[in-house]
């Protein structure tokens, strides 16, 4: 008993009680620094968003719908849906950001949210848009994109058009087939007949 | 200002049992608001010197940067907490266990000096009751509490408390005897039981005259008072809270604060027998010098408070039958060689 | 050195006939059906004969297609060789049933029984084929078929009935309504067999026992488990264990979930590491879509891998010393603050503190930030000095070892035959670690030692964890030397569905061996994932520990076990 002293439990309370205090902060007023790779409140470029629902369909708690939102490009995405998110559910696995297709969706820094109801931390495109268009922009893309839907109308046309006059070869050509099917049914019935 | 002290001094001469009585009561309200605000002051260093060990901020919000008043918050929400009596226990042993508790501590406090007053030459003790007997009637009333920590646990209906209860009577009563004897050795050497004589008398500290039974009153006392390496009565991880798993409110902080109260009086009663109590230089500056006793024994309780927090942070806590082992086959043996040296030094010596 | 062909040859020549399915993936993985009447026989030969002496686990399959289910038996070997032998044992789904093999391995008392309430194949020869995971009114509803709808009201046995509830959330509630329940119109059937207590409290012989109750809700367990003891006085007589207090049904859920999807839930078996649950799912999945992958991947996993070890360790360690020296300990805050270094590092990497889902199929989903290579070099020489000055606090310390030695012992014959897993085995003084049995990912080229203890006690236990600490750094200052340049992802893309086959995959968790066992049918979800989790092996050897020693030393044996009750109930 006596051979194992007890000194060191001792001493090193004493030197520790000299240190200064490392980890724990006085949050919140000092808040811990966060590394670039941390994954806290996503953060979405609007700009860039296709709409195109992969997060959505990716989230294992299924925290994300696309609902409609304004400052969005509406030459990407035609239907201007945007991801809506419920931190409610979210466990910030970063799914949704690693299979977004253009990536769009990042994660930043933030890390606090807090609301009175469930309803307050459901955030909305409004919410996580860092990076959106102005109203005036948006009715600019809204107009080009109205204009490429025109011009691809018009192709469209035109190729129809050519189509139709080719196909006017083709249906006689076709007619010449059935003709040709035409008295082939006759033969057998002929040849029945006979 | 002259007519209510005449009236005071008539009053005194005509009812002497009555005046006696008041002054009585207003004794004991001031000990009780004294000794109970510094066991909050004792609750509030554990915490901050505990966290200062863990490298970590302890109270931190409550009445600024350093939480001087987090006690008087907790002593708020346990006021205010619903007063809860669980359906199977004894009632009437549950309800008195902490008044008993707080009573015990309470008679002890009337008989331990808190200082003295250095007032033209001669020291004038505080002392509520100065019994010529005081060191064995502290250390007889000491044991009151394992009477509370019994009832608390054999009433509360409960397999934890039961089982916190059977080892805090093991505990307390494996060392209060080698304790008792520690006490009787320095009474020896100072010829008197009663503590203002042992204090005047230790022109040597008893610390360095008896360093054995120095020793071993402290392990005792850290035993007593229930903490860690010997709180097996109330070990958090194993049974819960112990004696007190069924208290609740107001009650769970009676006997709580008992514990600390007992703390605060236990290190004032290590001053005093072994650390030479309020001796010391006296200090020229004419205010001071009046209370420069209660200054040095204020310093040295502080200093075996601290070393009694640091035990807390350093030590792992016994099993229950190493406890015991160690009361009855080690502490009891050397407290009565410790009492035949002091025999010897103080017959020497005398 | 045997390897797959040669126990396949052995156990064909011994029992002609008895075999059928025979397919030896590699060197070290051979899959074989076994005739459900021959299984013990062929278990017996092959402890007794081929040096199987591991029941590592068994897995229940439901195949509703072939209207026919499946046991797995898993079958290794602690270090006479390598391979892993999956014995499928076959039985019709209406009236299941297989032998058991409880009087030939104590640890598959649990495996059984598990199989047993959640797909109702009755064990043969089961001495206490009684719920595991499950509370006892829900014994009968076989969760884990593939035909299962959702738990069954109790009394007109309708499933769960959906409600929107004012707020607009959808809950399952089966009624009885609470006011039914009230009024006294409901009757509950009574489980056919005692339950639990009335099993605990057939024990009870006199009047001066009483059983005290160390869980579910308790300062001691790091997860809610059920641990009554009998007590006399101060000394236990005997111990009862239940788990599945935190059982989620993880294995379930993600038969309905994709399998990237499926990586998230690996993460919360065991959130403390949760970095070597992601890579035995990813394993298991790599090899079945034949995948291979690329170096700087497999160094960066190693690397983390070894950084979660060491702070689940530490954690580990810490959270069992409060246990023995309440919470105002310092050296155990100590601990705490030390971790937090690696977390950081792991966070600079992953992104996230805890539940990481970091390993992805065929790589890893970020790569290491700047810096990170001189930051982890600063960290790990700091922490090998701190881990000194612990092992020598530990050592030095009499009321340390009056606590902890000689308390829990356990020889290595009984460590094997009782089939603990992690530290718990190897302070008994057997050299069985994953990394060196089934190495994975770089393993091989790195250069670390097995960490083995003598006595067994819980002492060693904690020994053997602050030195698996020091070899973890020992390997990743190998690996940061190492690493080369290069992508971290496989360059084939991952398809959505998952060719058909199965796979068994191995890791070395902190807790010691873990196996995952993942069936694809070729859709995008998983067929069955089968965890066999370390703790859950090690849980099973608590109760016999337990008995004739203090209350305290309960704790303090229950304690250095280093305990995850979440991974042990998935």
């Amino acid at each position: 008993m006596l051979k194992r002293k007890l000194i060191k439990n001792f001493t090193w309370p004493l030197k520790t009680a000299s240190r200064e205090i490392e980890v724990t902060r006085l949050y919140p007023e000092f808040m811990m620094e966060l590394p670039d790779a941390e994954r806290g409140i996503h953060e979405l470029d609007a700009t860039t968003c296709i709409g195109c629902g992969t997060c959505a369909r990716i989230c294992p708690n299924s925290c994300i719908e696309m609902v409609h939102f304004e400052f969005g490009n509406p030459l990407k995405n035609k239907k201007m849906q945007f991801p809506q998110i419920d931190y409610g559910r979210c466990m910030f696995c970063g799914l949704c950001v690693d299979e977004c297709p253009v990536e769009c969706l990042k994660m930043g820094k933030k890390v606090i949210m807090a609301g009175w109801d469930r309803k307050d931390i459901i955030k909305g495109p409004d919410f996580l848009a860092t990076k959106r268009l102005t109203a005036k922009e948006v009715a600019d893309l809204e107009a080009e994109a109205k204009r490429i839907a025109a011009e691809k109308a018009a192709a469209k046309k035109a190729a129809a058009k050519e189509g139709a006059a080719a196909g006017e070869k083709k249906p006689a050509k076709e007619g010449a087939a059935e003709k040709k099917k035409k008295k082939a049914e006759a033969n057998p019935e002929e040849g029945g007949a006979s | 200002m002259d007519g209510i002290i005449d009236t005071i001094t008539q009053f005194a001469a005509q009812e002497p049992a009555i005046f006696a009585l008041i002054i009585g009561i207003i004794g004991a309200a001031v000990l009780s608001a004294v000794v109970n605000v510094g066991a909050m002051l004792v609750i509030w260093a554990d915490r901050k010197v505990m966290s200062d060990f863990c490298n970590r901020f302890g109270p931190n919000r409550v009445g600024g940067r350093w939480g001087i008043l987090q006690l008087g918050a907790d002593a708020i929400k346990l006021f205010t907490k619903e007063d809860v009596i669980p359906a199977g226990v004894d009632k009437g042993v549950y309800v008195w266990a902490p008044i008993i508790a707080s009573a015990g501590t309470m008679l002890v406090a009337a008989a331990i000096p808190f200082g003295a007053l250095h007032i033209g030459g001669k020291n004038y003790p505080l002392v509520v009751a100065n019994m010529d007997i005081s060191a064995f009637y502290v250390e007889a009333a000491l044991s009151i509490m394992s009477i509370a920590v019994f009832m608390a646990g054999y009433s509360s209906n409960n397999k934890y408390s039961i089982l916190g209860a059977f080892r805090g009577i093991a505990r307390m009563i494996a060392y209060e005897v080698p304790m008792g004897v520690c006490v009787i050795s320095v009474a020896v050497m100072a010829h008197s039981l009663n503590l203002v004589e042992i204090v005047e008398s230790q022109t040597v500290w008893y610390a360095f005259a008896q360093p054995l039974g120095f020793v071993i009153f402290m392990i005792a006392l850290v035993t007593d008072l229930g903490r860690v390496p010997f709180d097996q009565s109330e070990a958090e991880e194993e049974i819960i809270c112990g004696y007190s798993t069924e208290y609740s409110g107001i009650r769970w902080g009676l006997l709580y604060f008992q514990e600390y109260n007992n703390f605060l009086l236990g290190s004032v009663l290590v001053s005093l027998l072994f650390l030479g109590g309020w001796h010391g230089p006296i200090i020229p500056i004419p205010l001071l010098d009046m209370v420069s006793p209660l200054i040095w024994l204020l310093m040295k309780v502080i200093i075996v408070i601290w070393f009694i927090i640091l035990i807390r942070a350093a030590l792992f806590r016994l099993r229950i039958d190493q406890v015991t082992d160690l009361g009855w086959k080690w502490m009891l043996p050397l407290s009565i060689v410790n009492l035949a040296w002091a025999v010897i030094i103080g017959s020497y010596f005398a | 050195m045997t390897n797959a062909n040669e126990v396949l040859s052995s156990l064909q020549s011994a029992f002609p006939g008895a075999l059928s399915d025979p397919r030896v993936e590699s060197d070290t993985r051979l899959w074989v059906t076994v005739d459900s009447k021959k299984i013990r026989d062929v278990c017996k030969y092959m402890t007794d004969k081929l040096g199987f002496d591991h029941y590592a686990g068994s897995a229940g399959v439901d195949w509703i297609a072939r209207n026919e289910m499946e046991v797995v038996e898993i079958m290794t070997s602690y270090g006479a060789h390598n391979v892993v032998a999956m014995l499928k044992v076959k039985t019709p789904r209406d009236n299941p049933s297989v032998p058991s093999l409880v009087d030939m391995y104590w640890n598959a008392n649990w495996y059984e029984r598990e199989t047993w309430e959640m797909f109702g194949i009755n064990f043969e020869g089961h001495p206490e084929l009684y719920p595991l995971l499950l509370s006892d009114p829900l014994v009968g509803v076989w969760p884990w078929r593939k035909d299962f709808k959702g738990y069954p009201d109790l009394t007109t046995g309708e499933r769960a009935v959906q409600i929107t509830t004012p707020e607009g959330y959808t809950e399952y509630r089966f009624p009885p309504t609470p006011a039914e329940v009230e009024a006294g119109t409901v009757v509950t059937e009574r489980p056919k067999y005692p339950t639990f207590r009335e099993r605990e409290e057939a024990w009870i012989k006199s009047d001066s026992e009483m059983i005290m109750h160390l869980g579910p809700q308790h300062a001691m367990v790091p997860g809610p488990f059920l641990l009554d003891v009998l007590v006399e006085g101060e000394r236990v007589k005997k111990a009862f264990l239940d788990i599945g207090y935190i059982h989620k049904g993880i294995e379930k859920i993600m038969e309905n979930r994709t399998w990237l999807q499926g990586i998230t839930y690996t993460d919360r078996m065991c959130y403390v590491a949760s970095l070597t649950n992601n890579e035995c799912y990813c394993g298991a999945v790599e090899r079945l879509l034949g995948l291979e992958v690329p170096l700087r991947a497999q160094y960066i996993r190693v690397i983390l891998e070894e950084l979660s070890r060491i702070q689940s360790h530490l954690i580990g360690t810490g959270e069992f010393l409060t246990l023995i020296a309440g919470v105002g300990f310092a050296p155990w805050q100590y601990m705490i603050i030390d971790r937090e270094k690696i977390i950081s590092l792991i966070e600079s990497v992953t992104g996230a503190r805890l539940t990481h889902s970091f390993v992805r199929f065929g790589g890893v989903r970020n790569d290491l930030p700047e810096g990170f290579a001189d930051h982890c070099r600063k960290v790990l020489p700091y922490m090998k000095s701190r881990i000194e000055e612990f092992i020598e606090f530990f050592a030095q310390d009499p009321i340390y070892h009056a606590r902890m030695e000689n308390i829990g012992s356990i020889s290595p014959e009984t460590a094997k035959k009782m089939g603990c897993a992690g530290r718990v085995l190897r302070a008994a003084g057997v050299p069985y670690d994953m990394r060196i049995e089934d190495p994975i990912l770089v393993y091989p080229e790195l250069d670390f030692k097995v960490i083995t203890g003598t006595r067994g006690d819980s002492a060693d236990r904690i020994d053997c964890t602050l030195r698996e600490i020091l070899e973890s750094i020992h390997i990743i200052e190998q690996c940061l030397d190492r690493i080369p340049a290069g992508p971290i992802k496989s360059e084939t893309k991952i398809p959505k569905k998952v060719p058909a086959g199965e796979a068994y995959y191995r890791v070395e968790d902190p807790r010691g061996e873990m196996g995952m066992y993942v069936i694809s049918d070729g859709g995008d979800k998983p067929y069955r994932v089968k965890v066999r989790g370390p703790f859950y092996a090690t849980f099973q050897t608590l109760t016999p520990l337990l008995e004739g020693v203090y209350i305290a030393d309960a704790v303090a044996i229950a304690g250095s076990m280093d305990g995850c009750p979440s991974e042990s109930d998935r």
